[in-house]
């Protein structure tokens, strides 16, 4: 985990946040995190869906973050900070293939406040 | 501290006990019922991290302590059923960002006394803390049946790296974990448990203290291992066993169990999976003849930081890990909370050091509100205000002789610290007049790394308030002349044939050569193989060189089944090293200094000691108690070897 360019540290302890898909739409749709916390996506649905960041507002097919099998939960997904993140905070826009239309957005900065 | 931290300590309300949790508390016993029937769901389950304090299940500044509930042997058994569970539970902490209360989705004991109306622990799922407290007497039956009923699909999937080993990527598609890391000593099976009974004297094999076994979740049998063995009567009590005299007996006091599956020990230790192992035995009879009514009033505290994830930092290498920033040291699951004494009281308490890292290393001291608001998290002032009096009594749940009780160093000290492991059990007289003061606390070796560091926004464990009239008749500390003997098994007598040392090794914590440079001994992380493991032959004694080779951090060094005696310890990093005098103290854990680098030479911080292999042939472990660190690898395995009896197939994790 790197070091924000200002204010704040040290980071506070990493948490794991959880976000579930249900009926094909990611709840939370909006999460906000600290840098340094990880995500695990809850599959609910029968079906499988990967989960993709995107890329001119769609989701990437070249930037899948997990793929989840049906009633799973994911592998952790660590967010962090990197020199090149620019200011914090930073959002991410990811969405989930297929069909790709139900989409999400998971804010980290410094402080989950 | 900050404004956040300010407003709770100054706003008395707030640092008033938490009146919704105590009756709920004190309800759920009288009624047998869980809290969770008293109490709307909602309120169970926090939704996300909170900065405001008097979050419902959420430990608040100056709380009353509430102890953990005891589980007591019955007729010479301790029969407890221990399910492993998961569940969202709420954490407070203060952290460099101030007051933080999380859910977090934790792993934990759900246990019940056998037989009907067994009383249950914990009343309140959602309120985080140590497992119940296991108490029972030596020569008592201990019968604990572990069952794994966590749900993996609750926690995230782990074990997708393709060598087994967990694997952890980044938003940005980097791998952030294995790299270098692998089978068995990675971080891995995050949800498959067993028990350790730290600081038994049992037989490591079969249903004794076996940390050899694996316990995943799921369906009967496999989730399920029973543990039964008796702790044993101090010599010449006969070993059921060998049906020879015992050598060493069961030395009461305080221990503890915890979950040491290797490769996700620091994990589970991070989400509470520890509790009190409280022994008893002649010293405690000895100690309430001196100080009557000492076992009514006796606390358990067992100090944890609490956490979901393992910081892995990669960058720069090598890889570290620990909990991550800094979370604040509970007791019980309580964020400082406030015992109450009477003036000149004498309590026990018996202190648990149930973390899991480096940070928590820490050296503790009583101080006045005044003096250590005045300290601004420096070192201890020399005048501590209003403060009580303390005496050692034992370390590492094993008495201190009465040269040690009266050795300014231990004793006599007004200063005491706790590694990872270690047990402290204190003599505590409040001043004779009433007052506040707070046990304030240091990092022993400074800063660790970065994302690793203790607080120093929350540099006190707990509040002591002494109130009322002062206690009557006035209680006195034991004295020179009356303090407990040591029993002739636990005197280490140099003619004695079975004290003759017969080997002498050397470890040196360091690690391994290869890409991964994991922590190691002797250069090797644990690999299940010959190669870590140590051979000793059973009923001999040895004398062990233990080194370190870390600058960055202490190891403490930690062997199951026999405790032994600290020698020598030199810490390079001090400007003065202390001379031990015998008769030494017996410890089952020592953190070893870490070493000094100036230029290209090392200076290794060591530690020399001396142990009796004895009673119980078979196989178990030995590692450092920073549990990142063992899980890695820094661990080995041991055979006692009974020479009488064939040889074991080679040791093997299974």
């Amino acid at each position: 985990m790197g070091k924000p360019k200002k204010g704040g540290y040290p980071p506070p302890q990493p948490i794991t946040n959880f976000i579930e898909i249900i009926d094909g739409k990611i709840n939370p749709a909006a999460v906000t995190i600290a840098w340094g916390d990880l995500v695990v996506w809850t599959n609910k649905d029968a079906v499988s869906y990967s989960l993709a960041v995107c890329t001119n507002g769609q989701p990437d097919s070249n930037k899948i973050w997990r793929v989840l099998a049906g009633n799973t939960s994911s592998a952790p997904l660590e967010f962090d900070w990197s020199q090149g993140k620019g200011k914090d905070p930073f959002t991410y826009e990811y969405g989930m293939l297929p069909p790709g239309t139900a989409k999400a957005t998971i804010t980290a900065q410094i402080s989950r406040f | 501290m900050d404004s956040e931290s300010n407003a709770l300590k100054e706003d008395p309300s707030l640092i008033a006990p938490s009146r919704r949790r105590f009756i709920a508390s004190a309800l759920t016993s009288a009624l047998g019922v869980s809290i969770a029937d008293l109490v709307r769901p909602c309120e169970l389950w926090a939704q996300a991290c909170t900065n405001k304090p008097g979050q419902p299940n959420c430990s608040k500044v100056g709380d009353l302590f509430v102890p953990v509930r005891e589980f007591r042997s019955k007729n010479k058994k301790l029969a407890v059923d221990m399910t492993v569970k998961g569940t969202t539970k709420s954490v407070a902490t203060i952290s460099g960002q101030g007051y933080q209360c999380c859910p977090m989705r934790l792993r934990y004991y759900e246990a019940q006394e056998r037989g009907n109306g067994g009383a249950k622990w914990p009343e309140n799922p959602a309120l985080p803390g140590p497992g119940p407290t296991l108490r029972m007497r030596v020569g008592d039956a201990v019968d604990i049946n572990l069952v794994n009923s966590i749900d993996p699909n609750f926690f995230g999937k782990t074990n997708s790296a393709p060598n087994g080993c967990d694997l952890r990527t980044n938003q940005d598609f980097k791998e952030i974990y294995p790299i270098n890391d692998n089978m068995p000593s990675c971080f891995h099976e995050d949800n498959v448990t067993n028990l350790h009974y730290h600081g038994t004297h049992v037989t490591p094999d079969g249903e004794g203290d076996n940390v050899m076994v694996d316990v995943p979740p799921g369906k009967p049998p496999k989730n399920t291992r029973r543990t039964r063995f008796t702790l044993p009567l101090p010599p010449p009590a006969t070993n059921p066993d060998t049906k020879q005299p015992f050598i060493m007996g069961q030395a009461p006091g305080t221990h503890w169990y915890h979950a040491h599956k290797h490769g996700s020990v620091a994990l589970q230790l991070l989400n509470g999976m520890a509790g009190a192992f409280i022994i008893e035995g002649e010293f405690d009879d000895q100690l309430e003849a001196l100080i009557p009514g000492l076992a009514k009033t006796e606390k358990v505290l067992v100090i944890q930081q609490l956490g979901d994830t393992i910081l892995i930092h990669t960058d720069p290498p090598p890889m570290y890990t620990c909990a991550g920033g800094d979370p604040c040291p509970l007791v019980n699951g309580q964020l400082q909370p406030t015992i109450e004494m009477k003036p000149g009281e004498i309590q026990r308490w018996r202190f648990i050091n149930a973390t899991m890292q480096q940070a928590s290393y820490l050296a503790y001291r009583f101080l006045g509100d005044d003096a250590h608001n005045a300290s601004k998290g420096g070192p201890f002032p020399s005048d501590a205000g209003y403060a009580p009096v303390i005496r050692q009594i034992a370390y590492d749940g094993i008495q201190l002789a009465p040269e040690r009780y009266n050795d300014p160093n231990f004793g006599l000290a007004q200063e005491f610290a706790m590694a990872p492991a270690n047990r402290i059990d204190l003599l505590v007289q409040a001043p004779a007049t009433t007052g506040k003061s707070r046990l304030a606390f240091r990092s022993v070796y400074g800063q660790p790394p970065a994302g690793c560091q203790q607080t120093t926004k929350a540099d006190f464990l707990l509040y002591l308030n002494v109130s009322g009239s002062p206690v009557s008749p006035a209680m006195n500390f034991p004295t020179a002349a009356n303090y407990p003997a040591m029993p002739a098994w636990l005197q280490w007598d140099e003619n004695a044939p079975i004290n003759k040392i017969l080997k002498s090794r050397t470890l040196k914590f360091n690690q391994t050569l290869d890409a991964s440079a994991r922590p190691a001994i002797n250069d090797l992380a644990y690999d299940g193989m010959p190669d870590t493991t140590q051979y000793i032959k059973l009923n001999t004694a040895e004398e062990w060189l233990l080194q370190n080779c870390w600058d960055s951090s202490i190891h403490p060094f930690h062997i199951h089944v026999n405790p032994f005696q600290v020698l020598e310890i030199f810490d390079p990093n001090a400007s003065t090293q202390a001379v031990l005098q015998p008769p030494y103290i017996w410890r089952d854990t020592i953190a070893i200094p870490a070493s000094k680098t100036v230029g290209t030479k090392l200076t290794p911080g060591y530690v020399r000691i001396r142990s009796r292999f004895v009673d119980f042939p078979g196989t178990f472990v030995l590692h450092c108690h920073i549990l990142d660190h063992e899980d890695r690898g820094m661990m080995q395995e041991v055979q006692i070897l009974d020479p009488t009896k064939p040889l074991p197939p080679l040791p093997m994790h299974s």
